[in-house]
């Protein structure tokens, strides 16, 4: 078992879920006023990518015997 | 404060992922080894990974960020004296015994070593300690919930008493670790492990980049907080000029070497995740590797309570003076002030000025500066970090249960299947004590000050002997039993006899007399863990000098000077223990001096 694959369901799913809401999360709530910028969007951006990275790097490096 | 649709989708995703893990765990644990070892199957990086969550539980991020509000960055001293330069020296000179072995837990390693009776007294006392430690977690965990008010809406939606959210954290977290640990044993709590430490990271990376920010970066906290919260050393010649209270010597000896040198390579929740390792190579790698992020951590827990603290006292706070680009708006109480739970008035300071509730300094940060979806994320990575640690303790105990007392002293002779289901059992038994133990903590004001009690007087005596017995053939059985019991006697006289300034007789010791008061609590215990290692230390030594000495040919493989030197054909040179452990060290030094 590959634990890399857990982990990159996990983190494309929060990374989604974290964009959907810098999308429909009003500018209020979202703090821009003390953040300065989505952090939603641009968080959930960052944790996308790795999830996609890890589900990637553990779909290359398949153990053959498999 | 509330949570809203997505936050509760992050939870709940991780929540399933979790127990996904666990399940896909159990179909490759079909026998004891397994169940109790991971199969010694996983990867050094999963282990090292896994070796640093398995500690990161209430104490370290809840407890870091208090201390880094009230002691400053001298907490740090935790990581880059204390942690790191046992995790270097475990990889590098223990590994090879406690790997090499083949001692399926701590304890077992004494008994190959010295005698049944060592590993009885040392399998009990780390057992106790561990329902403490996972009962401790849980209910810190719980009252968090409660505190935070952040289940309050739901349960008010579903009609239940708001007094069941306590009730119900607990019993949720405890299932869920349950359900994963009975699954998959040692391998799906690693696997977990590793998935928490991610979600560690992405939880509060952010958190601790938008609190230093919101005081204007590091030279802001320079400029609002006092010089003696923002450095390790400087001061440390005396006690009266830092803010630990303690001078350098016994911080050194009391926290570098016994507390830290204890804690780090004699406890079995921490070197069973190195045991679980694929090979040697791996074994010793693994506490180098979570060295390597483990100095990182001081910027991820401890800065985000000195950030707190500047919010709270500095001029931010009163909306005034706004320091660099953005203010902290509301920021006013993020460290709130100690209610006495009784009569709900403020607790005064000696001074006369309000105590700061420093344990909700990182848990306010969260829910006052982070937008719907990041405190998702935040309070599920703080979930996660519970989780963790609960898990860790209770893998530890269901191993020491079933191989060191169970087989030990009550069914000698078993298949390996019953050894196996003894384990699911022992797992589920040992999370209900937790349960218990967490109620037990709920009924006490001070669960914390015991924790690390106990921490002196288990820890500190048995690193003593399990240095004497890895590293001097001499030592004998009934040296390291008499030793040991004589360290742990000499940390019960100490803290019965002792007090910190302040301090009233009781739990904070002083029970039996008051032969030296302490400026404060830290300096106490650091002297109370010196005392039980020195005691054990010496009188391990007398002990085995009277006795007579095992043979050689029984010691091999277990005794440094008796085992052959290691030789690792075919392991790449960057991957060599001492190069990574001098690397590590190297940084360490620097972190060090840039923060002197």
């Amino acid at each position: 078992m590959d634990v890399r694959l857990p982990i990159g369901i996990l983190f494309t799913g929060i990374g989604a879920l974290l964009i959907l809401a810098g999308l429909i999360t009003s500018a209020a709530d979202l703090r821009l006023a003390t953040v300065g910028f989505n952090i939603n969007l641009a968080w959930g951006a960052v944790l996308l990518v790795f999830g996609l990275a890890a589900i990637a790097l553990s779909r290359a490096t398949r153990d053959p015997r498999k | 404060m509330h949570l809203g649709l997505i936050d509760s989708l992050i939870l709940g995703l991780y929540l399933v992922v979790v127990l996904v893990v666990g399940w896909l765990a159990s179909r490759r644990t079909k026998s004891g080894t397994d169940f109790f070892l991971a199969g010694r199957s996983i990867p050094a990086w999963v282990c090292g990974l896994a070796f640093i969550s398995a500690n990161l539980g209430a104490q370290e991020v809840i407890g870091m960020g208090a201390s880094g509000a009230k002691y400053g960055m001298a907490t740090a001293h935790f990581y880059w004296l204390g942690a790191i330069p046992a995790m270097v020296f475990i990889g590098v000179f223990m590994m090879p015994f406690y790997y090499g072995s083949k001692a399926r837990s701590a304890p077992e390693y004494l008994r190959m070593r010295f005698d049944e009776k060592t590993r009885g007294l040392n399998a009990l006392t780390f057992a106790l300690m561990t329902i403490i430690g996972s009962g401790v977690s849980m209910y810190a965990m719980a009252k968090l919930i409660q505190t935070l008010h952040v289940l309050d809406t739901p349960f008010a939606a579903m009609g239940l008493p708001q007094a069941w959210i306590f009730h119900a954290a607990i019993l949720a977290s405890a299932l869920v670790v349950l359900a994963y640990i009975y699954m998959g044993g040692l391998r799906g709590a690693i696997y977990n492990e590793v998935l928490q430490f991610f979600l560690i990271i992405a939880g509060f990376a952010p958190l601790a980049w938008l609190s230093l920010k919101a005081v204007g970066g590091w030279h802001g906290l320079t400029t609002t907080l006092d010089p003696s919260y923002i450095h390790v050393w400087k001061g440390m010649a005396h006690p009266q000029t830092n803010r630990l209270g303690v001078d350098a010597v016994s911080l050194i000896m009391g926290l570098g070497f016994v507390l830290s040198f204890g804690y780090w390579t004699t406890d079995f929740l921490v070197v069973q995740r190195a045991m679980a390792a694929d090979s040697m190579s791996a074994a010793r790698r693994t506490p180098l590797i979570a060295a390597g992020f483990k100095m990182l951590f001081p910027f991820l827990v401890i800065v985000p309570g000195l950030a707190a603290l500047a919010l709270t006292t500095g001029p931010m706070a009163h909306g005034g003076h706004h320091i660099g680009a953005s203010g902290g708006a509301a920021a006013a109480d993020i460290i709130p002030t100690k209610l006495n739970s009784s009569t709900g008035q403020p607790l005064l300071d000696a001074d006369g000025k309000p105590q700061l509730d420093y344990d909700l300094a990182t848990p306010n940060l969260l829910i006052k500066s982070l937008p719907t979806g990041m405190l998702g994320l935040g309070l599920t990575a703080l979930l996660a970090s519970f989780m963790s640690g609960m898990a860790g303790n209770v893998t530890a105990f269901n191993t020491v249960w079933t191989y060191d007392i169970y087989q030990a002293y009550i069914r000698k002779q078993a298949s390996d299947a019953h050894y196996l289901a003894m384990g699911r059992i022992a797992t589920a038994a040992g999370i209900f004590l937790s349960i218990g133990a967490a109620y037990l903590a709920s009924q006490f004001n001070n669960i914390m000050d015991l924790i690390q009690l106990i921490c002196a007087f288990v820890n500190a005596p048995v690193f003593a002997t399990f240095l004497l017995g890895m590293f001097w053939k001499r030592a004998t059985g009934h040296g390291a039993f008499w030793g040991l019991m004589a360290g742990t006697t000499a940390a019960a006289l100490h803290h019965g006899l002792t007090l910190s300034v302040g301090a009233v007789a009781g739990i904070k010791g002083g029970w039996l007399g008051l032969a030296h008061t302490y400026p404060s609590e830290m300096a106490q215990n650091f002297t109370t863990a010196i005392w039980a290692w020195s005691v054990c230390f010496v009188l391990t030594i007398a002990g085995s000098l009277m006795t007579k000495a095992h043979s050689e040919e029984s010691l091999v493989g277990l005794v440094y000077s008796l085992t052959p030197k290691l030789s690792e054909p075919g392991v790449h040179w960057l991957k060599s223990p001492v190069v990574l452990g001098v690397l590590v060290l190297a940084v360490t030094l620097v972190l060090n001096i840039v923060f002197w």
